[in-house]
């Protein structure tokens, strides 16, 4: 299936999404720093030191990307990662909130259940029409962790109404 | 005790006998190493009240050959979808990954399948007649020595896994303030946990394994059809026997590589903490350094799978020798096999040797027959398991993130993993996108709470003085690599640039 593309990148490459990372990086560094300050030493040595080459090394990059920038060798967008608008992105965004979904409401779909729907709801985002393919991928696919881990490895993994109706036969116990 | 031939035939025909607990072991270990989250540890414990109640050579060898397994299944979707099933794999990742796109997945997983059991055998034959000699070296690395260990390792990681080494050290640090997360030590001081009792232990490396590697990965493959670009598809698609045999003749042809890369393995395994994820970059650093074409690694290059498939599958046996040896725990899995031992009421230490050899060698021989096991189980397999990169993605990227969401809660059964693996793989489709490589962010996240561990060692040992960690030769040797290790690619690259001017 043929896709809009994003627009052609520029001739000079985005450097601001080369930013993105470091200004996580710093951010989430001067936010340890500042809320261990009142720690003894030995219980900030260890960010304090990590923290501190850190910031160095963002300021070596902040450093090269303004030379970079100053001599007309890029440009401050995001690049790709800015393309909110495209295909793929829209189908990135809704992927995740399908799993941000899938998590809220986990305690009570419980596993086996709730992977059948995220399956379903994910290939249908992706484009996956039909119905044979979407079932039967999504039912083996429950079918094959409920068995595997919740059955046979009895791992404690959240239960619903499918695991309440299907555990008195599988497991023991 | 010294070489003893009639027990040796013994202990190796007792554990041909056991092979009906292998080779279901062997099964579900690679099962479980394919699937990132479900580790051997977790797996083990799962299994413990069935370990418990087995004869102790049974147990031992159902959780051996379980844990070896794990590291060659983790091999397996590193190379088909360039997610490590384990932390282990992270480096096959480099050059796996490349040769799948290059529609030669099945050659890569056969020389992932070779160079893992082929490492694993050598280094448990290996330890069986060095026991004693390599029970030492766990003495050697103090805590001063350690912090140097793992600085060098971090920038090693950066300088390889990514094309701008500034990046690279961005992103390996980055992760050890990730790894930061938690109380300390000492005083038990949350620090950094955003408010969340669940970041209180540090930040979990399930999801962040997970996250960084599945699901950022997984986000990036719904961009195209196929796992494999269009001009490969036809190629993976004819995939028959002859590649099999072609990855086999590739893999005779790095024996000796698979054979001193395993014993790197085996020396790091030993060391308490430091594991298969170390274990594999540093082989895959040495063999790219002593090669005769470097510039080939990272292009789906042979060796590039064989060095950390070798490796991680050397650390395996490492990590039982401090605990045959003196009782301690190389890592995780050791730990769970040390409490089915202790169970048993077995006393590990050096006395074990002399009083109960059978166990103390015992599990060295279990583990070279599910080594032989593993590799006639698995071969055959290599040409359908490449298949699943015609997977089309729109099906693959859901069972992808399914899969290994539910792998996110089930390390410590927390809903807010899978909240956490989430934000992990956001982060890590970012760094991907921008090239700040994710291995190093993994790297870092999993140094982070035992850097702070030996960094705090150090520092009460010194009374705060942070020269401490320049106090010892080895140390300073080791500081004195991470300093060329950083220096070497811009020397390199200032040379290259010379050259090419001088060429005109």
């Amino acid at each position: 299936m043929a896709e809009p593309q994003p627009p052609e990148p520029p001739d000079r490459p985005a450097l601001g999404a080369d930013l993105v990372i470091p200004v996580l990086a710093a951010g989430f560094t001067i936010y340890f720093l500042a809320t261990s300050a009142g720690l003894v030493w030995e219980a900030r040595a260890n960010g304090t030191i990590i923290g501190v080459t850190l910031l160095a090394l963002i300021a070596f990059q902040l450093g090269r990307i303004a030379i970079r920038l100053r001599a007309g060798r890029g440009t401050l967008g995001l690049g790709e990662l800015g393309y909110f608008s495209s295909p793929a992105q829209r189908k990135r965004g809704m992927l995740l909130g399908i799993l941000i979904l899938y998590i809220v409401l986990i305690p009570w779909l419980g596993t086996t259940l709730g992977l059948f729907l995220v399956m379903t709801a994910s290939m249908a985002v992706l484009g996956v029409r039909e119905p044979k393919l979407l079932v039967g991928a999504s039912a083996a696919t429950a079918i094959v962790i409920y068995l595997l881990f919740i059955a046979f490895l009895q791992t404690r993994l959240p239960l619903g109404p499918v695991e309440h109706l299907l555990n008195p036969l599988f497991r023991s116990g | 005790m010294g070489w003893d031939t009639a027990l040796f035939l013994n202990l190796t025909l007792d554990a041909f006998k056991l092979i009906w607990v292998i080779v279901p072991a062997v099964l579900i270990g690679i099962l479980v190493g394919a699937i990132p989250g479900f580790s051997a540890q977790n797996t083990l414990i799962i299994l413990l009240p069935l370990t418990l109640a087995m004869d102790i050579n049974v147990a031992l060898a159902f959780m051996v050959s379980l844990y070896c397994a794990t590291h060659l299944g983790g091999g397996i979707p590193a190379i088909l979808v360039n997610m490590p099933g384990t932390g282990g794999a992270a480096a096959t990742t480099l050059d796996g990954y490349q040769m799948t796109l290059k529609g030669q997945a099945q050659q890569a997983l056969v020389l992932c399948f070779v160079a893992s059991t082929v490492g694993g055998l050598v280094t448990s034959i290996a330890t069986v007649a060095l026991l004693p000699i390599l029970a030492q070296l766990g003495f050697y690395l103090r805590s001063v020595e350690m912090v140097a260990v793992m600085v060098f390792g971090l920038v090693l990681i950066a300088a390889i896994s990514a094309q701008d080494l500034l990046k690279g050290l961005i992103a390996g640090f980055f992760g050890l303030m990730i790894g930061a997360i938690g109380t300390d030590h000492i005083y038990g001081t949350p620090r950094a946990a955003f408010g969340f009792l669940e970041l209180y232990d540090g930040v979990p490396l399930v999801p962040a394994l997970i996250g960084l590697f599945a699901i950022s990965e997984a986000l990036i493959m719904l961009e195209r059809e196929s796992v494999v670009p269009t001009s490969s598809v036809a190629k993976s698609r004819a995939a028959h026997w002859a590649d099999t045999l072609e990855g086999l003749r590739l893999s005779l042809k790095y024996l000796w590589q698979t054979i001193w890369t395993a014993f790197i393995g085996l020396i790091i395994g030993i060391v308490p903490g430091a594991g298969a994820s170390i274990a594999s970059f540093v082989a895959y650093q040495q063999s790219r350094m002593f090669s005769k074409t470097p510039e080939l690694y990272g292009t789906g290059f042979a060796p590039g799978v064989v060095a950390p498939e070798s490796a991680n599958n050397g650390v395996t046996s490492g990590t039982l020798v401090p605990l045959m040896a003196i009782g301690v725990p190389g890592g995780s899995t050791a730990a769970v096999m040390m409490v089915v031992l202790q169970y048993q009421g077995i006393v590990l230490g050096p006395r074990l040797f002399i009083e109960m050899p059978q166990i103390a060698y015992g599990i060295f021989f279990s583990m070279t027959v599910s080594y032989i096991v593993m590799l006639f189980t698995i071969l055959p397999l290599a040409r359908y398991m490449s298949q699943v990169v015609l997977v089309p993605t729109r099906v693959l990227v859901p069972l992808i993130l399914s899969l290994t969401i539910v792998g996110a809660f089930a390390n410590r059964e927390y809903v807010f993993d899978m909240g956490l693996a989430l934000v992990f793989g956001v982060i890590g489709y970012i760094a991907r996108k921008t090239n700040y490589h994710v291995t190093a962010i993994l790297i870092g996240v999993i140094l982070g709470p035992l850097f702070e561990q030996y960094l705090l060692r150090s520092l009460r040992l010194g009374q705060g003085d942070l020269t401490i960690l320049f106090s010892s030769t080895t140390a300073n040797v080791l500081w004195a690599m991470v300093v060329l290790s950083v220096l070497l690619p811009y020397l390199r690259s200032w040379q290259q640039k010379r050259a090419r001017v001088a060429a005109g």
